[in-house]
């Protein structure tokens, strides 16, 4: 983060940088100028002194040479006139400190003669300057100048020598030397040494002569200034060659107080440069970061855009439009769903708008659209609705729009909308519809499925009580009224009627799927021709009746009593969709179902072949609004006296419960066609062997324990049996049983109702026996076949289920065949 | 045409103006007025005229009159051919220390000042120091003026070098012992000439480089290391009483002497500049060359180019590339 920081600001580090050192620069160069000017400005001042020294010096060598030129002669030169002379001519001089004069090199005179009489006498050939000097003054007639040396005083002093001539004719002689000492100091003092101002610093380097040659050089002043880098000025006298140097007092660095001000000012200028560059960096830096989050938002949103499921529009309606016209403007749309949601490219829409929404062919839909927008508009609300429209090539579409106004500064508004094709959607919730509609059918047919299990279980106990008395009842008058054959055909009738009753509840069980069927591999041509056959009987000769039925059919499994009623409903049915007389056609074929197959997609059938029972009229038809319900139990277009409603239910049960299914298609006006789809079998249908009537059977001993509850049948039962020569002992309840069979347990056979009161059910009891005497045989009775179905699964395959009402004959042949003495032994299963 | 030629005289002069410099420009040597010098500086000049081809001038001026003017840079003077160190320490710490416009050259001669005497009579008498002289049976061996005393010959008088052997026969306590003379050095030279011809001895004021020391093979006496603060010179200017206030007890300090040069031959005149980086003189020569002039009375330049003849392997090492 902190790399990233100093890298976005690394201009105006660098500029910083940069400023800094043109800072240094810029005070390098300043402390050079004023280096410079120090410098000059010394110089100057040096020059100054220098050139005020000269002129001083000179000033004295002229007024020291003025006085040795008044003496003309020292022949009887006094000392009171010598100082007199000095005085007058050296007056107002206070750098004079003493005065000598040398008559042939010894020292005569001396003003002021108080602290010097001791160097009268003094020779100045002793002196550290040659004699060849002073002759040579004589000749040249040259001032001397040299020094510094130290007066008597303790001054810093310089001699100023200069001959004494005197002139005859044209000779010249020299009388004597003029030694002036002046003090250096108030010499130095006169030319501005040192500087009143205290802000420089002098000092001199003055040479000796010396006979080795190198000489020697003295300074005076302050040694120090050598050391400061001094500015230096040559002073040049005809007699002398010295070097005065010159520099600051506090050295040439600039001090804090002066370079205070300049910095503050190249910093104050820095600061004017930098704090600019620093906004200017700032404000790059900030527009960058806003650049770069604009450009991932505007990646964000593009990416977005191009994965929505559809077409994101922004459009504008001009001020005062509240409906969609060309006068829109499309300011926006995703190119490629436009193409795919429209058909359209997207320069065509925003050409015109109105291509989008004319493809609503519908004008009441369009109408209905367009209300949507108005009032969206008005209200300033999103709005949402769903279309179908038609693409250029007829592609049928439903699309499903939300769309979000704004209002505009100038009264326009502006649109933000997605369009998404829901074409899937529309038809997923068709799909959903129909399912909830057939979940809602298949609820209603369970309820009544179970509804109908109930009523059919009393209803058989009460038919096998009718059938059991009626039997036994014929039994009775075989011995009391044998020439009686009108009682004969009295019971007759009654057993016929509980026949038809049984069958009833049959096939209000088989709708119900709790039929208990008795399915065999059959061929289905030999079912349709013999109930065709009987059948046929029944139509009215307005009717024409045809049969294709397809050659070599493979066989298929099912319950032939039941096939042969569904025939017969359908046959029926079709008959009565004929009121005026038509062709009723029955047809079998083989058919090859694939996956595909809407019977193997919608009725959930496998795959495979399949024989096909076709009932096929030209009637008035079924309306299609009713097709649907046809199935449902006790739904009839029929008079409510002309039938049950329970035919096309018992059907589609009995196909549903045999692995197939049953479809209808039906044309108004043209007849209706009824197709049953049974699985095929491996083997090919041949010659049914023909059956024989089964013998009366002949009954042996046996101890048979009966259970059931209801004591009607459990009488009845009870008689027959005991008629048929079996010892009974009955109980009303499972737990009664298992008490009695536990007492005296030498029963042969175990015969039991399968829904009982009490904590041991049929199964239940036959199970707890079966612990003490697991060979005994049972055989389980219900009136409620699903019972019987439920009694097979929790018993033994060698045990016998047999529904309510059942015959004399089929309960003795059961009884025989369990205990073995039948003709098949024991029985496997009734299902099996 | 000739629009021309001064179009491209112009065009030269404002191309190559160095070359032009170079070639016009004299190199300037500065001319003090003792003999060594003036020996040095037309040792130089003669090289640098006669070896570099650059024209040479001469200038007589004082020790700061010439440092100032190569201070300057602008070719007044740019050469000092004998700076004596610590004589001029003052002028040598201002320019080439201070200002850094005047440079050294690396080499040096010395310059040494003692009391001599002739090395044949020093070493018959086992005279090796200046203290050995104060010995009785020296006693009338090194009279010159012949008054039966030893004498001695401290210095022409007027010379600053004088004042100070007076002082140092006193504190050496060879007051009683040498008769002290200062006759002018033309006179004593004279004179000295004359009485060791005659192979008689004598001790006196002497220093190198000086022709002396090739004509009458002389040995210098030792004298105490030179020591500062026994060696306290007050001048007859500054006190009157500068004899009893002043103190020399040790050795006069040795001089070391070379040649100073303005920087700005390091820029006009490389091979000059670098010529004088590497002239290395010995004081011998210089007294050599001291002799054939102060003896064999010839002008200086027949002397400087009588050497430069006799030593072309030296030069030529000066002058390598």
């Amino acid at each position: 983060m902190a790399a990233q920081t100093i890298l976005r600001f690394f201009p105006s580090l660098l500029i910083a940088v940069v400023i800094l050192l043109a800072i240094a620069f810029a005070e390098q160069q300043s402390r050079h100028v004023v280096l410079q000017d120090k410098t000059e400005q010394v110089g100057a001042a040096l020059d100054n002194v220098r050139s005020r020294f000269e002129r001083r010096l000179n000033g004295e060598i002229q007024a020291v040479s003025q006085l040795a030129g008044s003496f003309g002669t020292l022949e009887g030169l006094q000392q009171a006139a010598f100082e007199r002379q000095t005085e007058r001519l050296l007056a107002g001089r206070p750098e004079v400190l003493r005065t000598e004069l040398a008559r042939d090199f010894i020292v005569s005179f001396i003003h002021p003669l108080d602290g010097n009489d001791l160097r009268l006498g003094l020779d100045l050939r002793d002196q550290p300057r040659s004699i060849d000097t002073l002759q040579r003054m004589g000749s040249t007639r040259n001032a001397r100048l040299y020094g510094p040396l130290m007066d008597q005083s303790g001054a810093q002093a310089l001699a100023i020598q200069v001959p004494v001539l005197s002139s005859s004719a044209d000779l010249t002689v020299l009388e004597g030397i003029l030694t002036v000492l002046v003090d250096l100091d108030i010499l130095l003092q006169q030319a501005g040494v040192p500087d009143p101002d205290g802000q420089i610093d002098y000092a001199i380097l003055f040479e000796e002569e010396d006979g080795a040659g190198g000489g020697g050089t003295v300074i005076h002043g302050n040694p120090e200034v050598i050391a400061g880098a001094p500015v230096s000025s040559e002073i040049v006298l005809p007699q002398a060659g010295w070097t005065i140097l010159a520099r600051p007092s506090v050295g040439w660095e600039t001090t804090r107080a002066e370079a205070w001000p300049r910095w503050v000012g190249l910093f104050l200028l820095g600061g004017l440069i930098f704090v600019p560059a620093l906004a200017a960096n700032w404000y790059a830096v900030s527009r960058r970061q806003m650049v770069m989050e604009l450009e991932a938002a505007q990646e964000r949103l593009t990416g977005v855009v191009h994965n929505i499921p559809g077409a994101v529009l922004s459009y504008t309606m001009p001020k005062g439009s509240y409906q969609p016209s060309s006068d829109d403007r499309i300011e926006f749309v995703n190119r490629e769903s436009c193409k795919l949601i429209w058909g359209i490219e997207a320069a065509d829409a925003e050409a015109n708008v109105m291509v989008l929404w004319s493809q609503m062919t519908d004008e009441e839909l369009l109408e209905e659209f367009f209300a949507t927008i108005i009032e969206s508009a008005t209200s300033l609300r999103p709005w949402h609705h769903v279309w179908p429209t038609t693409l250029p090539d007829g592609t049928e579409k439903w699309l499903d729009g939300r769309g979000h106004p704004t209002l505009l500064p100038d009264g326009s508004i502006r649109w933000y909308a997605v369009i998404a094709d829901a074409t899937a959607d529309i038809e997923r919730m068709a799909e959903l519809e129909r399912q909830q509609e057939m979940a809602y059918l298949a609820q209603k047919n369970d309820s009544i499925g179970k509804l109908t299990g109930g009523v059919a279980h009393d209803f058989n106990n009460l038919l096998a009580v009718v059938m059991g008395n009626q039997e036994l009842l014929r039994e009775e008058l075989k011995q009391i009224a044998p020439d009686r054959p009108e009682l004969f055909e009295f019971i007759q009738n009654t057993l016929q009627a509980t026949e038809r009753g049984a069958d009833l509840t049959r096939k209000m069980l088989s709708f119900a799927q709790r039929a208990r069927l008795e399915p065999a591999v059959l061929a289905l041509n030999d079912i349709v021709r013999e109930t065709y056959t009987w059948a046929g009987r029944t139509m009215p000769e307005s009717i024409h009746l045809e049969t294709r039925l397809g050659a070599g059919l493979p066989l298929v499994r099912i319950d032939r009593g039941s096939a042969e009623s569904a025939l017969l409903n359908l046959m029926v049915n079709a008959r009565d969709a004929m009121p005026e007389g038509g062709t009723l056609s029955v047809e079998t074929s083989t058919l090859q179902l694939d996956p595909q197959d809407p019977a193997c997609e919608m009725q959930g059938l496998e795959p495979g072949p399949y024989v096909r029972l076709v009932v096929r009229d030209t009637g008035k038809g079924i309306a299609p609004e009713i097709l649907p319900r046809i199935f449902e139990p006790f739904f009839s277009t029929k008079p409510p006296t002309a039938g049950s409603g329970l035919g096309l239910s018992m059907v589609q049960g009995f196909m549903e419960q045999s692995g197939g299914s049953v479809r209808i298609t039906s044309d108004l006006c043209e007849g209706t066609a009824v197709e049953l789809l049974f699985r095929a079998q491996d083997a090919v249908a041949e010659q049914e062997p023909v059956r024989e009537e089964p013998p009366e059977r002949q009954v042996g001993k046996a101890r048979i324990l009966l259970a059931e509850d209801e004591y009607d049948v459990r009488k009845v039962l009870a008689h027959t049996l005991s008629r048929a020569g079996y010892e009974l002992v009955e109980v009303p309840s499972g737990d009664a049983a298992f008490e009695t069979f536990k007492q005296s347990p030498d029963f042969d056979l175990l015969l039991t109702d399968i829904v009982m009161p009490g904590t041991l059910q049929g199964t239940e009891l036959a199970s707890a026996i079966r612990c003490m005497a697991p060979e005994l045989p049972v055989i389980f009775l219900s009136g409620y076949a699903a019972d019987t179905v439920e009694a097979g699964a929790a018993g033994e395959l060698r045990d016998i289920r047999l529904s309510k009402p059942v015959a004399r004959n089929e309960l003795v042949a059961a009884i025989e065949d369990s205990l073995g003495r039948g003709p098949g032994g024991m029985r496997a299963d009734l299902g099996g | 045409m000739r629009m021309r030629l001064q179009t491209l005289l112009l065009a030269c002069a404002l191309i190559f103006p160095a070359g032009l410099a170079g070639a016009t420009e004299r190199v300037m040597v500065g001319e003090p007025d003792w003999l060594g010098a003036r020996i040095m500086a037309n040792l130089i000049g003669q090289i640098i005229s006669g070896e570099l081809g650059h024209p040479v001038g001469y200038t007589p001026r004082t020790n700061a009159g010439i440092f100032a003017a190569m201070d300057k840079g602008k070719g007044e003077i740019d050469i000092h051919p004998d700076v004596w160190s610590p004589n001029q320490r003052y002028l040598v710490e201002l320019y080439v220390g201070q200002k850094g416009s005047v440079a050294l050259s690396p080499n040096s001669y010395e310059g040494r000042s003692g009391f001599c005497l002739p090395t044949v009579f020093a070493r018959a008498h086992g005279i090796r120091s200046i203290g050995d002289l104060a010995a009785p049976r020296l006693r009338g061996l090194l009279d010159m003026d012949g008054n039966g005393s030893n004498d001695i010959w401290i210095g022409a008088e007027g010379w600053a070098s004088t004042n100070i052997h007076k002082v140092k026969m006193r504190d050496y306590g060879l007051m009683e012992s040498l008769e002290q003379k200062t006759d002018p050095e033309p006179d004593f030279l004279a004179r000295l000439d004359a009485h060791l011809s005659s192979g008689a001895a004598a001790v006196f004021y002497c220093y190198t480089p000086n022709y002396q020391q090739i004509r009458y093979a002389l040995t210098m006496l030792e004298e105490p290391a030179y020591d500062p603060s026994d060696y306290h010179v007050v001048t007859p200017d500054e006190e009157s009483d500068w004899f009893e206030s002043s103190r020399v007890a040790t050795r006069d300090p040795v001089t070391s002497i070379r040649i100073a040069y303005s920087l700005r031959l390091e820029e006009d005149f490389p091979r000059v500049a670098r010529f004088l980086t590497r002239i290395d003189m010995e004081a011998e020569d210089i007294s050599q060359l001291s002799y054939a002039v102060q003896v064999d009375a010839q002008s200086i330049p027949d002397a400087i180019s009588a050497w430069i003849a006799a030593h072309p392997d030296r030069i030529a090492a000066w002058l390598r590339p």
